[in-house]
């Protein structure tokens, strides 16, 4: 159901992600995902990633990444949101500084696990689905780190 | 292996021993006298006997451009390492090489691995090669001295029957360091046991005092960062609480338009001609990771073996790779990268000189409120880019490497001549490429190896997390770059690539390989610098790689550490049964004199308890390594073991033990204080 919205960029449809899907349960939700790659690294630490075709509302795919056989994390970027998120999901529970914006922020329902990074123009440079958590969780979460660095070439 | 691995080899198991020694006479008149399978030794008495000549003709009668059909009892020429090195040691010339080829055979030495190097050696002292060749080291310019001199060392250690002489084994510690991972394999070809060969890298660390702590704080502190700062904490001069807030706040923003309007007209003219550039596949830097891990590898190994991680942080780190479309990126490619004017638009106002001078003036920090960004982002950057909006997009996609994680958008653009020579191989513009990235991708590669412990202390504080990588980036590629320069087939091979037959390009010049330079990070390296100037070099080889923060002043969630009495650092506990100097002596592989001298009003007599001096001992605190998910949920943990805690500090297991009984090995707890008996 997740992925199913997340491909349709309807929130109003959003079900968080099980606590512990696997790459079975992933393989039997999304079976036209790319080849599972291994060996990567998420936040510093292993992962495999599956990525999932382009569609309506994630027009540049979905990346779900897996820890330990689980679903840790789903990332859409820039997805093409149906709704403003704000309208269909209400106030955020929590809004952090963005590492992804020099001037954005993201705003987080951590107890239906999704994030979004929105640049100060409003567009959401990404979404990340996760496990339900609570707020002081996600505060204090490697997720809540995530940032890019901009070097001069 | 390049080149070099063109070489047949076959399974020793199925050599046969040579029938006989052939004559002169022999082998240059009947092919089919020699044995089915030859070996080394059976090649060098060809040499000796029949000339380079024989020893050719053999060889080229089995050339596999020609093979000749397989007869029963047909001579097979087994070509092995050793042979290769014989041959180019009796390749005689007239001017040049008139004692033998021997760069070659040094060559050839240096392009195995250490157990093929170490075998192929110990063939040759047993043929009586080995030591012209040791004799001229100095035609192994340019190659892996150091490594080739472990392997004749050991060689010359085994065939001598020392190998358990620990002050002989001992000589070779200084030349093991820089060889790494590979001293395992030297220790195996010894049959000596693990730990006996580990250098002690924690020699030179002393716990940071209190003035070592000061300065530690003011590594960490904003300030001491590198970045403009409101040091005085003003509030910022636009606020509505000043009288003249919509004064300043016009100033601000004119000062700041007119910081962004210089920066993108500098800026424009190079992003143009980078627009315009051929763009290179991503595709072909790969080689350059690659090449960036090698070296990497090859200076930290030892320091990365040694730490505690899990087995998936084990496997990942085994198996990283920069791989086109998920570790490396192209930031022109619209699939890849959406230009962001406005985020580029921000970066400019943070990072601009003018711009944070303007700011520093009006004490705006546009992180210390809402309403301060808020400010920024309608007053200065939305007008901004809406005027300049297609030349903000152009800036952005063209001039930046952008990193999230470990992947890396990059901007492929090839300058100069882009033909392809004649000679095959990339072009001139993206070999120059390719050598650049190699070094950005040597920082890139070396964030992989940050271990969770350092993760967890460095909170996100940049200084920490670039400042550390770019420390062992310098030291890594101020080994590499000369080595690049001077040839080294093995680094060139893998940026530039290799023809069909595995042989590099012609035409390198080591003007392709870029001065090091700290670039954007010089701020953080001298911060750095200033926190391993009163710690050390190894201290901080110790946080970044093995999370032994506590050796750079920190405690595992980041804050500056209390600091140690000074003289301290050999102060330990009295383990447990022990009621004797002597005992402690012991245990503790020290003196009872030693101790006695170190610790009045003690005598030899008294019964130690407590916290004793043991001079030369040391402490040692037990870390882990965790493995977490993207909500922090820990979901994999390894602590440190016995035999990784031993290698770290240069002892034997045996000898840990006996420092620390009663210590339930291999669980004990993170934080756990061990014992490290003088060595």
């Amino acid at each position: 159901m997740a992925l199913a919205a997340l491909a349709a960029g309807d929130l109003d449809a959003w079900q968080p992600l099980p606590d512990a899907a696997t790459a079975d349960d992933l393989t039997a939700a999304a079976p036209t995902g790319e080849p599972p790659i291994a060996h990567r690294l998420l936040l510093g630490q292993p992962a495999t990633s599956v990525l999932l075709p382009a569609s309506a509302g994630a027009p540049f795919g979905v990346v779900v990444w897996l820890q330990h056989d689980r679903v840790t994390l789903v990332e859409t970027r820039e997805p093409a949101l149906s709704a403003d998120p704000m309208t269909t999901l209400g106030a955020p529970e929590l809004t952090l500084r963005s590492g992804l914006a020099a001037l954005g922020d993201q705003i987080c329902w951590p107890s239906i696990g999704l994030t979004l990074h929105r640049q100060a123009d409003g567009r959401v440079l990404v979404l990340y689905a996760y496990p339900p958590t609570t707020t002081d969780v996600m505060r204090a979460s490697p997720l809540a780190q995530v940032s890019a660095t901009r070097t001069p070439r | 292996m390049g080149e070099l691995s063109s070489a047949t080899r076959v399974a020793r198991p199925g050599v046969r021993p040579a029938t006989g020694t052939p004559t002169r006479r022999t082998a240059a008149r009947s092919l089919t006298a020699l044995p089915v399978v030859l070996r080394s030794a059976d090649v060098a008495a060809l040499a000796r006997h029949g000339g380079n000549h024989a020893v050719a003709a053999v060889l080229a009668a089995r050339s596999p451009v020609a093979p000749a059909p397989a007869r029963p009892n047909r001579p097979v020429v087994q070509r092995t390492p050793e042979t290769d090195v014989i041959a180019a040691l009796d390749d005689k010339g007239w001017v040049f090489n008139r004692d033998g080829d021997f760069t070659t055979a040094w060559r050839i030495l240096n392009g195995l691995s250490m157990t093929d190097m170490l075998t192929t050696m110990l063939a040759l002292a047993r043929a009586g090669r080995l030591r012209a060749l040791t004799d001229h080291l100095d035609a192994a310019r340019g190659l892996d001295v150091n490594r080739l001199t472990v392997g004749f060392t050991a060689v010359r250690l085994q065939l001598a029957g020392q190998t358990d002489d620990p002050a002989k084994v001992a000589a070779l510690a200084p030349l093991i360091g820089p060889i790494g991972a590979q001293v395992a394999e030297v220790e195996t070809f010894l049959a000596a046991p693990r730990g006996l060969l580990a250098t002690d890298s924690r020699v030179g660390i002393t716990s940071p005092d209190a003035a070592a702590a000061s300065t530690i704080r003011s590594v960490l502190e904003p300030a001491a960062a590198g970045g403009v700062v409101n040091a005085a904490a003003q509030p910022w001069d636009g606020a509505p609480a000043n009288p003249r807030s919509a004064t300043n706040r016009t100033a601000l923003k004119t000062a700041l338009t007119n910081a962004l309007e210089q920066h993108l007209r500098r800026a424009m003219p190079r992003a143009r001609q980078t627009d315009a550039a051929v763009k290179a596949p991503v595709t072909s830097f790969e080689g350059a990771g690659l090449a960036a891990k090698q070296v990497v590898d090859q200076t930290f190994s030892e320091a990365t073996g040694q730490a505690a991680v899990t087995a998936g942080q084990h496997a990942s780190q085994a198996a990283f790779r920069f791989r086109a479309g998920t570790e490396l990126l192209d930031l022109t490619n619209p699939a890849h990268y959406t230009p962001d004017p406005t985020d580029v638009a921000g970066w400019m106002a943070e990072t601009d000189p003018a711009a944070a001078r303007a700011s520093a003036a009006h004490h705006f920090e546009a992180t210390r409120s809402p309403e301060e960004k808020t400010f920024l982002a309608t007053e200065v950057v939305a007008p901004f880019v809406a005027a300049h909006n297609a030349d903000l997009a152009i800036y952005d996609k063209t001039s930046f490497a952008i990193t999230i994680g470990r992947q890396i958008r990059m901007v492929p653009a090839l300058f100069g001549d882009t033909a392809a020579p004649a000679t095959g191989g990339p072009s001139p513009a993206e070999r120059a490429a390719r050598w650049d990235w190699w070094q950005t991708l040597v920082h890139e590669y070396i964030h992989t190896l940050e271990h969770s412990g350092f993760s967890g202390a460095s909170r996100g504080r940049r200084v920490l997390i670039e400042g550390f990588c770019e420390l062992f980036t310098r030291e890594v590629l101020r080994a590499a770059i000369p080595r690049a320069r001077a040839g080294d087939r093995a680094i060139q091979a893998q940026v530039e690539g290799t023809d069909a037959r595995g042989r590099v390009f012609p035409g390198f010049s080591a003007a392709l390989v870029h001065d090091y330079s700290s670039g954007m990070y010089t701020d953080y390296l001298a911060n750095v610098d200033r926190l391993v100037g009163v710690t050390s070099l190894a201290a901080a080889k110790a946080a970044f790689f093995q999370g032994h923060v506590e050796l750079v002043g920190l405690t595992p969630a980041g804050a500056v550490a209390a600091p140690a009495a000074v003289g301290t650092d050999d102060v330990v506990t009295v383990p447990p049964g022990i009621t004797s100097v002597l005992g402690l002596a012991v245990a503790m592989g020290s003196t009872t004199a030693t101790i006695v001298a170190a610790n009045p009003p003690m005598t030899a007599a008294s019964v130690p308890v407590g916290s004793v001096h043991v001079p030369g001992a040391r402490r040692h605190t037990v870390v882990a390594s965790t493995e977490k998910d993207v909500r922090g949920i820990v979901t994999d943990t390894r602590t440190e073991t016995p035999d990784q805690i031993a290698r770290q500090h240069g002892i034997s297991v045996e000898a840990l033990r006996r420092a620390n009984p009663g210590l339930a090995w291999p669980t004990a707890p993170v934080g756990t204080v061990v014992r490290i008996p003088v060595h």
